[in-house]
Protein backbone atom coordinates (compact mmCIF):
# COMPACT_ATOMS: atom_id res chain seq x y z
CA UNK A 1 0.00 0.00 0.00
CA UNK A 2 2.90 2.29 0.83
CA UNK A 3 4.49 1.52 -2.52
CA UNK A 4 1.24 2.31 -4.29
CA UNK A 5 1.15 5.65 -2.47
CA UNK A 6 4.76 6.31 -3.50
CA UNK A 7 3.82 5.61 -7.13
CA UNK A 8 0.81 7.92 -6.96
CA UNK A 9 2.97 10.65 -5.44
CA UNK A 10 5.62 10.24 -8.11
CA UNK A 11 3.01 10.23 -10.85
CA UNK A 12 1.48 13.50 -9.66
CA UNK A 13 4.88 15.08 -9.15
CA UNK A 14 5.92 14.10 -12.67
CA UNK A 15 2.71 15.51 -14.15
CA UNK A 16 3.12 18.76 -12.28
CA UNK A 17 6.79 19.03 -13.25
CA UNK A 18 5.83 18.53 -16.88
CA UNK A 19 3.15 21.23 -16.54
CA UNK A 20 5.78 23.76 -15.46
CA UNK A 21 8.34 22.57 -18.00
CA UNK A 22 10.78 21.27 -15.41
CA UNK A 23 13.42 18.85 -16.61
CA UNK A 24 13.14 16.58 -13.60
CA UNK A 25 10.29 15.77 -11.22
CA UNK A 26 12.55 16.39 -8.19
CA UNK A 27 12.34 20.12 -8.90
CA UNK A 28 8.62 20.10 -8.16
CA UNK A 29 8.04 20.58 -4.46
CA UNK A 30 4.73 19.96 -2.72
CA UNK A 31 3.91 22.47 0.00
CA UNK A 32 0.98 22.97 2.39
CA UNK A 33 -0.32 25.67 0.05
CA UNK A 34 0.70 28.39 -2.36
CA UNK A 35 1.27 30.72 0.60
CA UNK A 36 3.83 28.28 2.01
CA UNK A 37 5.56 28.08 -1.38
CA UNK A 38 5.77 31.88 -1.58
CA UNK A 39 7.03 32.11 1.98
CA UNK A 40 9.70 29.52 1.19
CA UNK A 41 10.94 31.65 -1.70
CA UNK A 42 10.83 34.99 0.10
CA UNK A 43 11.96 33.95 3.57
CA UNK A 44 14.35 31.35 2.21
CA UNK A 45 16.16 33.65 -0.18
CA UNK A 46 16.08 37.15 1.29
CA UNK A 47 18.48 38.30 4.02
CA UNK A 48 18.86 41.64 5.85
CA UNK A 49 20.21 44.21 3.43
CA UNK A 50 18.65 42.56 0.38
CA UNK A 51 16.21 44.51 -1.77
CA UNK A 52 13.14 43.03 -3.44
CA UNK A 53 10.68 44.58 -5.88
CA UNK A 54 7.05 43.49 -5.99
CA UNK A 55 4.04 44.80 -7.89
CA UNK A 56 1.17 46.82 -6.44
CA UNK A 57 -1.21 43.91 -7.08
CA UNK A 58 0.23 41.34 -4.69
CA UNK A 59 -1.71 39.01 -2.42
CA UNK A 60 -1.06 38.99 1.33
CA UNK A 61 0.84 35.74 0.79
CA UNK A 62 3.52 38.06 -0.61
CA UNK A 63 2.83 41.28 1.28
CA UNK A 64 2.79 39.86 4.80
CA UNK A 65 6.04 37.85 4.75
CA UNK A 66 7.73 40.85 3.17
CA UNK A 67 6.31 43.12 5.84
CA UNK A 68 7.89 40.80 8.42
CA UNK A 69 11.15 40.64 6.46
CA UNK A 70 11.19 44.43 6.21
CA UNK A 71 11.32 44.57 9.98
CA UNK A 72 14.36 42.28 9.79
CA UNK A 73 16.19 44.60 7.40
CA UNK A 74 15.01 43.56 3.93
CA UNK A 75 14.07 46.51 1.74
CA UNK A 76 10.88 46.31 -0.28
CA UNK A 77 9.83 48.45 -3.25
CA UNK A 78 6.58 48.42 -5.17
CA UNK A 79 6.26 48.88 -8.89
CA UNK A 80 3.02 49.91 -10.56
CA UNK A 81 1.30 47.58 -13.02
CA UNK A 82 -0.42 49.49 -15.80
CA UNK A 83 -3.25 47.47 -17.26
CA UNK A 84 -2.55 46.51 -20.86
CA UNK A 85 0.75 48.43 -21.05
CA UNK A 86 3.71 46.10 -20.65
CA UNK A 87 6.18 48.87 -21.46
CA UNK A 88 4.94 51.18 -18.74
CA UNK A 89 4.88 48.33 -16.22
CA UNK A 90 8.40 47.29 -17.12
CA UNK A 91 9.67 50.85 -16.77
CA UNK A 92 8.08 51.06 -13.34
CA UNK A 93 9.99 47.95 -12.24
CA UNK A 94 13.21 49.23 -13.80
CA UNK A 95 12.95 52.49 -11.88
CA UNK A 96 12.96 50.54 -8.63
CA UNK A 97 16.12 48.59 -9.44
CA UNK A 98 19.18 49.41 -7.38
CA UNK A 99 22.59 47.94 -6.65
CA UNK A 100 21.36 45.64 -3.87
CA UNK A 101 18.27 44.31 -5.65
CA UNK A 102 18.23 40.57 -5.17
CA UNK A 103 14.79 39.60 -6.44
CA UNK A 104 11.69 40.64 -8.31
CA UNK A 105 8.59 38.80 -7.12
CA UNK A 106 5.40 39.34 -9.04
CA UNK A 107 1.97 37.87 -9.54
CA UNK A 108 1.20 36.29 -12.90
CA UNK A 109 -2.37 37.60 -12.63
CA UNK A 110 -4.14 39.71 -10.03
CA UNK A 111 -6.68 37.68 -8.07
CA UNK A 112 -8.78 40.86 -7.81
CA UNK A 113 -8.78 42.33 -11.31
CA UNK A 114 -7.29 39.56 -13.45
CA UNK A 115 -4.74 42.03 -14.81
CA UNK A 116 -1.60 40.21 -15.91
CA UNK A 117 1.80 41.88 -15.49
CA UNK A 118 4.29 41.15 -18.28
CA UNK A 119 6.02 38.23 -16.58
CA UNK A 120 8.05 37.13 -19.60
CA UNK A 121 9.53 40.63 -19.93
CA UNK A 122 10.18 40.80 -16.20
CA UNK A 123 11.89 37.43 -16.39
CA UNK A 124 14.14 38.72 -19.16
CA UNK A 125 14.89 41.85 -17.13
CA UNK A 126 15.91 39.70 -14.17
CA UNK A 127 18.07 37.54 -16.38
CA UNK A 128 19.86 40.60 -17.76
CA UNK A 129 20.42 42.01 -14.28
CA UNK A 130 21.39 38.68 -12.72
CA UNK A 131 18.66 38.81 -10.09
CA UNK A 132 16.16 36.20 -8.96
CA UNK A 133 12.64 36.12 -10.31
CA UNK A 134 9.74 34.55 -8.48
CA UNK A 135 6.13 34.43 -9.60
CA UNK A 136 2.83 33.83 -7.85
CA UNK A 137 0.91 31.71 -10.32
CA UNK A 138 -2.14 31.24 -8.10
CA UNK A 139 -4.62 32.91 -10.43
CA UNK A 140 -2.94 31.95 -13.69
CA UNK A 141 -1.77 28.34 -13.55
CA UNK A 142 -4.18 26.14 -15.44
CA UNK A 143 -5.33 28.80 -17.90
CA UNK A 144 -2.23 30.85 -18.75
CA UNK A 145 1.14 29.72 -20.05
CA UNK A 146 3.11 29.63 -16.81
CA UNK A 147 6.25 27.57 -17.30
CA UNK A 148 9.92 27.88 -16.52
CA UNK A 149 10.62 28.82 -20.13
CA UNK A 150 7.68 31.20 -20.69
CA UNK A 151 8.28 33.20 -17.50
CA UNK A 152 12.04 32.91 -17.10
CA UNK A 153 11.26 32.50 -13.41
CA UNK A 154 13.53 30.89 -10.87
CA UNK A 155 10.49 30.01 -8.77
CA UNK A 156 6.85 29.39 -9.67
CA UNK A 157 4.34 29.13 -6.82
CA UNK A 158 0.85 27.77 -7.26
CA UNK A 159 -2.06 26.24 -5.33
CA UNK A 160 -3.62 22.89 -6.10
CA UNK A 161 -7.20 24.08 -5.63
CA UNK A 162 -7.69 26.75 -8.31
CA UNK A 163 -6.90 26.23 -11.99
CA UNK A 164 -5.56 22.73 -11.40
CA UNK A 165 -8.81 21.44 -9.88
CA UNK A 166 -7.23 19.85 -6.86
CA UNK A 167 -8.47 20.30 -3.30
CA UNK A 168 -7.44 22.80 -0.65
CA UNK A 169 -4.42 22.24 1.54
CA UNK A 170 -1.75 21.66 -1.09
CA UNK A 171 0.56 23.91 -3.03
CA UNK A 172 3.36 23.62 -5.53
CA UNK A 173 6.77 25.22 -5.75
CA UNK A 174 8.58 24.75 -9.03
CA UNK A 175 12.33 25.24 -8.70
CA UNK A 176 13.18 26.33 -12.23
CA UNK A 177 16.73 27.59 -11.73
CA UNK A 178 19.74 26.72 -9.65
CA UNK A 179 18.82 28.79 -6.61
CA UNK A 180 17.80 26.89 -3.49
CA UNK A 181 16.01 28.84 -0.75
CA UNK A 182 16.32 27.62 2.80
CA UNK A 183 13.34 25.46 3.77
CA UNK A 184 10.75 26.77 6.21
CA UNK A 185 10.61 23.49 8.09
CA UNK A 186 12.89 20.57 8.78
CA UNK A 187 11.87 17.13 9.92
CA UNK A 188 11.08 13.63 8.77
CA UNK A 189 11.42 13.04 5.07
CA UNK A 190 10.98 9.27 4.89
CA UNK A 191 14.62 9.01 3.89
CA UNK A 192 18.10 8.97 5.42
CA UNK A 193 16.56 8.90 8.85
CA UNK A 194 19.88 8.44 10.64
CA UNK A 195 21.08 11.85 9.47
CA UNK A 196 20.66 14.77 11.86
CA UNK A 197 20.87 17.19 8.96
CA UNK A 198 17.98 17.72 6.61
CA UNK A 199 18.70 15.65 3.47
CA UNK A 200 19.88 17.97 0.73
CA UNK A 201 18.47 16.00 -2.19
CA UNK A 202 15.33 17.31 -3.83
CA UNK A 203 12.48 17.19 -3.13
CA UNK A 204 13.17 15.87 0.38
CA UNK A 205 14.99 19.05 1.38
CA UNK A 206 11.68 20.91 1.31
CA UNK A 207 9.18 18.21 2.14
CA UNK A 208 9.22 17.45 5.84
CA UNK A 209 6.34 15.64 7.45
CA UNK A 210 3.58 13.59 5.92
CA UNK A 211 2.26 14.81 2.60
CA UNK A 212 -1.52 15.08 2.23
CA UNK A 213 -1.89 12.13 -0.08
CA UNK A 214 -5.63 12.62 -0.75
CA UNK A 215 -4.80 16.14 -1.96
CA UNK A 216 -1.86 14.90 -4.00
CA UNK A 217 -3.98 12.25 -5.71
CA UNK A 218 -6.74 14.79 -6.37
CA UNK A 219 -4.21 17.17 -7.89
CA UNK A 220 -2.86 14.43 -10.13
CA UNK A 221 -6.33 13.88 -11.54
CA UNK A 222 -6.92 17.61 -11.82
CA UNK A 223 -3.77 18.13 -13.84
CA UNK A 224 -4.72 15.17 -16.03
CA UNK A 225 -8.09 16.82 -16.69
CA UNK A 226 -6.46 20.14 -17.57
CA UNK A 227 -3.96 18.46 -19.89
CA UNK A 228 -6.62 16.35 -21.59
CA UNK A 229 -9.01 19.27 -22.03
CA UNK A 230 -6.26 21.66 -23.07
CA UNK A 231 -5.14 24.73 -21.18
CA UNK A 232 -5.89 27.13 -24.03
CA UNK A 233 -9.31 25.63 -24.57
CA UNK A 234 -10.07 26.11 -20.86
CA UNK A 235 -8.80 29.67 -20.95
CA UNK A 236 -10.80 30.54 -24.07
CA UNK A 237 -13.94 29.06 -22.55
CA UNK A 238 -13.52 30.94 -19.27
CA UNK A 239 -12.63 34.18 -21.06
CA UNK A 240 -15.76 33.90 -23.20
CA UNK A 241 -17.81 33.59 -20.01
CA UNK A 242 -16.09 36.59 -18.43
CA UNK A 243 -16.31 38.79 -21.52
CA UNK A 244 -20.03 38.00 -21.85
CA UNK A 245 -20.56 39.02 -18.21
CA UNK A 246 -18.42 42.12 -18.72
CA UNK A 247 -20.40 43.29 -21.76
CA UNK A 248 -23.71 42.79 -19.95
CA UNK A 249 -22.59 44.51 -16.76
CA UNK A 250 -21.01 47.38 -18.67
CA UNK A 251 -24.46 48.39 -19.92
CA UNK A 252 -26.19 47.83 -16.59
CA UNK A 253 -27.19 50.87 -14.50
CA UNK A 254 -25.86 50.73 -10.97
CA UNK A 255 -22.95 48.40 -11.73
CA UNK A 256 -19.32 49.53 -11.65
CA UNK A 257 -16.52 47.76 -13.49
CA UNK A 258 -12.83 48.42 -12.92
CA UNK A 259 -10.93 47.07 -15.90
CA UNK A 260 -11.15 47.05 -19.65
CA UNK A 261 -12.91 44.14 -21.29
CA UNK A 262 -10.80 41.07 -20.47
CA UNK A 263 -8.67 39.81 -23.33
CA UNK A 264 -6.13 37.01 -23.79
CA UNK A 265 -2.64 37.75 -22.59
CA UNK A 266 -3.72 40.81 -20.63
CA UNK A 267 -6.31 39.39 -18.24
CA UNK A 268 -6.86 36.12 -16.46
CA UNK A 269 -10.50 35.03 -16.74
CA UNK A 270 -12.10 36.71 -13.76
CA UNK A 271 -14.00 39.91 -13.16
CA UNK A 272 -14.40 42.34 -10.26
CA UNK A 273 -17.37 44.64 -10.04
CA UNK A 274 -19.60 46.44 -7.56
CA UNK A 275 -23.35 46.95 -7.26
CA UNK A 276 -24.72 50.35 -6.34
CA UNK A 277 -23.08 51.64 -3.19
CA UNK A 278 -22.96 48.21 -1.58
CA UNK A 279 -19.67 46.92 -0.28
CA UNK A 280 -18.22 43.92 -2.08
CA UNK A 281 -19.20 41.63 0.79
CA UNK A 282 -22.76 42.97 0.93
CA UNK A 283 -23.18 42.54 -2.81
CA UNK A 284 -21.81 39.00 -2.68
CA UNK A 285 -24.19 38.16 0.16
CA UNK A 286 -27.13 39.48 -1.87
CA UNK A 287 -26.10 37.34 -4.83
CA UNK A 288 -25.63 34.32 -2.56
CA UNK A 289 -29.32 34.60 -1.61
CA UNK A 290 -30.10 33.75 -5.22
CA UNK A 291 -27.63 30.86 -5.38
CA UNK A 292 -24.80 32.73 -7.09
CA UNK A 293 -21.36 31.84 -5.71
CA UNK A 294 -18.92 34.73 -5.91
CA UNK A 295 -16.36 36.14 -3.49
CA UNK A 296 -16.86 39.57 -1.97
CA UNK A 297 -14.49 41.75 0.00
CA UNK A 298 -10.78 42.42 -0.31
CA UNK A 299 -9.66 38.97 -1.47
CA UNK A 300 -6.61 39.00 0.84
CA UNK A 301 -5.11 41.53 -1.57
CA UNK A 302 -5.66 44.99 -0.10
CA UNK A 303 -2.80 46.46 -2.17
CA UNK A 304 -4.62 45.44 -5.34
CA UNK A 305 -7.75 47.22 -4.14
CA UNK A 306 -5.72 50.36 -3.42
CA UNK A 307 -4.40 50.15 -6.96
CA UNK A 308 -7.91 49.57 -8.32
CA UNK A 309 -9.46 52.38 -6.26
CA UNK A 310 -11.70 50.01 -4.27
CA UNK A 311 -9.93 50.09 -0.91
CA UNK A 312 -13.00 51.53 0.80
CA UNK A 313 -15.47 48.83 -0.21
CA UNK A 314 -13.75 45.90 -1.88
CA UNK A 315 -15.37 44.23 -4.85
CA UNK A 316 -17.39 41.23 -5.91
CA UNK A 317 -15.28 38.80 -7.89
CA UNK A 318 -16.71 36.33 -10.37
CA UNK A 319 -14.27 33.63 -11.47
CA UNK A 320 -15.57 30.89 -13.78
CA UNK A 321 -14.09 27.44 -14.12
CA UNK A 322 -13.94 25.03 -17.02
CA UNK A 323 -17.28 23.69 -15.78
CA UNK A 324 -19.11 27.02 -15.77
CA UNK A 325 -21.78 27.19 -18.45
CA UNK A 326 -23.06 30.16 -20.42
CA UNK A 327 -26.50 29.66 -18.93
CA UNK A 328 -24.94 30.03 -15.48
CA UNK A 329 -23.31 33.27 -16.65
CA UNK A 330 -26.71 34.45 -17.90
CA UNK A 331 -28.18 33.65 -14.49
CA UNK A 332 -25.44 35.66 -12.78
CA UNK A 333 -26.23 38.63 -15.01
CA UNK A 334 -29.95 38.34 -14.20
CA UNK A 335 -29.22 38.23 -10.46
CA UNK A 336 -26.86 41.20 -10.63
CA UNK A 337 -29.52 43.17 -12.52
CA UNK A 338 -32.07 42.30 -9.83
CA UNK A 339 -29.67 43.23 -7.03
CA UNK A 340 -28.75 46.49 -8.73
CA UNK A 341 -32.39 47.49 -9.14
CA UNK A 342 -33.30 46.95 -5.46
CA UNK B 1 21.71 -14.91 -10.94
CA UNK B 2 23.45 -12.50 -8.60
CA UNK B 3 21.97 -9.08 -7.97
CA UNK B 4 23.34 -5.74 -6.90
CA UNK B 5 21.72 -2.91 -4.91
CA UNK B 6 22.26 0.58 -6.23
CA UNK B 7 21.79 2.77 -3.17
CA UNK B 8 20.25 6.07 -4.26
CA UNK B 9 18.44 7.49 -1.25
CA UNK B 10 15.25 9.42 -1.86
CA UNK B 11 12.05 7.89 -3.13
CA UNK B 12 11.63 10.38 -5.97
CA UNK B 13 15.11 9.95 -7.33
CA UNK B 14 14.89 6.20 -7.08
CA UNK B 15 11.65 6.13 -9.05
CA UNK B 16 13.11 8.36 -11.73
CA UNK B 17 16.16 6.14 -11.80
CA UNK B 18 13.98 3.08 -12.30
CA UNK B 19 12.17 4.80 -15.19
CA UNK B 20 15.44 5.82 -16.76
CA UNK B 21 16.93 2.33 -16.58
CA UNK B 22 13.78 0.70 -17.90
CA UNK B 23 13.88 3.05 -20.90
CA UNK B 24 17.39 1.77 -21.52
CA UNK B 25 16.32 -1.84 -21.25
CA UNK B 26 17.67 -2.52 -17.75
CA UNK B 27 15.21 -4.15 -15.39
CA UNK B 28 15.30 -2.61 -11.93
CA UNK B 29 13.19 -3.17 -8.84
CA UNK B 30 12.85 -0.70 -6.00
CA UNK B 31 13.80 -1.83 -2.53
CA UNK B 32 13.47 0.03 0.72
CA UNK B 33 16.39 -0.55 3.07
CA UNK B 34 17.20 0.28 6.65
CA UNK B 35 20.80 1.35 6.52
CA UNK B 36 22.50 1.50 9.94
CA UNK B 37 24.48 4.60 9.03
CA UNK B 38 21.89 6.50 6.99
CA UNK B 39 18.52 5.20 8.04
CA UNK B 40 15.78 4.69 5.46
CA UNK B 41 17.09 4.61 1.91
CA UNK B 42 15.68 3.50 -1.41
CA UNK B 43 17.72 1.31 -3.72
CA UNK B 44 17.40 -0.30 -7.11
CA UNK B 45 17.93 -4.01 -7.48
CA UNK B 46 19.63 -4.86 -10.80
CA UNK B 47 21.49 -7.85 -12.22
CA UNK B 48 25.14 -7.96 -11.22
CA UNK B 49 26.28 -7.73 -14.84
CA UNK B 50 24.18 -4.62 -15.45
CA UNK B 51 25.19 -2.71 -12.33
CA UNK B 52 28.15 -0.86 -13.86
CA UNK B 53 26.26 0.27 -16.93
CA UNK B 54 23.24 1.18 -14.80
CA UNK B 55 25.36 3.35 -12.54
CA UNK B 56 26.88 5.13 -15.54
CA UNK B 57 23.47 5.72 -17.13
CA UNK B 58 22.14 7.14 -13.90
CA UNK B 59 25.11 9.46 -13.56
CA UNK B 60 24.39 10.76 -17.07
CA UNK B 61 20.83 11.36 -15.93
CA UNK B 62 21.95 13.36 -12.92
CA UNK B 63 21.26 10.65 -10.36
CA UNK B 64 24.06 9.90 -7.95
CA UNK B 65 24.38 6.30 -6.80
CA UNK B 66 25.81 6.54 -3.28
CA UNK B 67 27.24 3.02 -3.42
CA UNK B 68 26.69 -0.43 -4.88
CA UNK B 69 26.04 -3.28 -2.44
CA UNK B 70 25.48 -6.95 -2.85
CA UNK B 71 21.82 -7.89 -2.57
CA UNK B 72 20.88 -8.40 1.08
Amino acid sequence: MAEAADRALYSCRSRAAELFGLEQPEGLIFTPGCTWAINTVLCGCLKPGDHVIISDLEHNAVVRPLHWLKQKGVEVSRAHVTEGDAGATLRSFERELRAGTKMIFCTCASNVSGVMPPTAELGELCRQKGILFGVDGAQAVGTENVTAASTGADFICAPAHKGLYGIMGLGLLALCGESRPLPLARGGTGSLSALREQPEALPDFYESGTLPMPAVCALGEGIRAVQQTGRERIRNHELSIVTYIYEELRRMPGVTLYTRCPRPGCHAPLLSFNIGDLSGSEAAARLAETGICVRGGFHCAYDAHVSLGTSQRGTVRAAPSMFTTHSQAEELVRCVRAAASR
Amino acid sequence: MTMKMLIIGSSTRTMRAQELLMHKGIAARIRRLDDPSEGCVRALLVEDGQAGRAKALLAEGGINVHRVDDKR
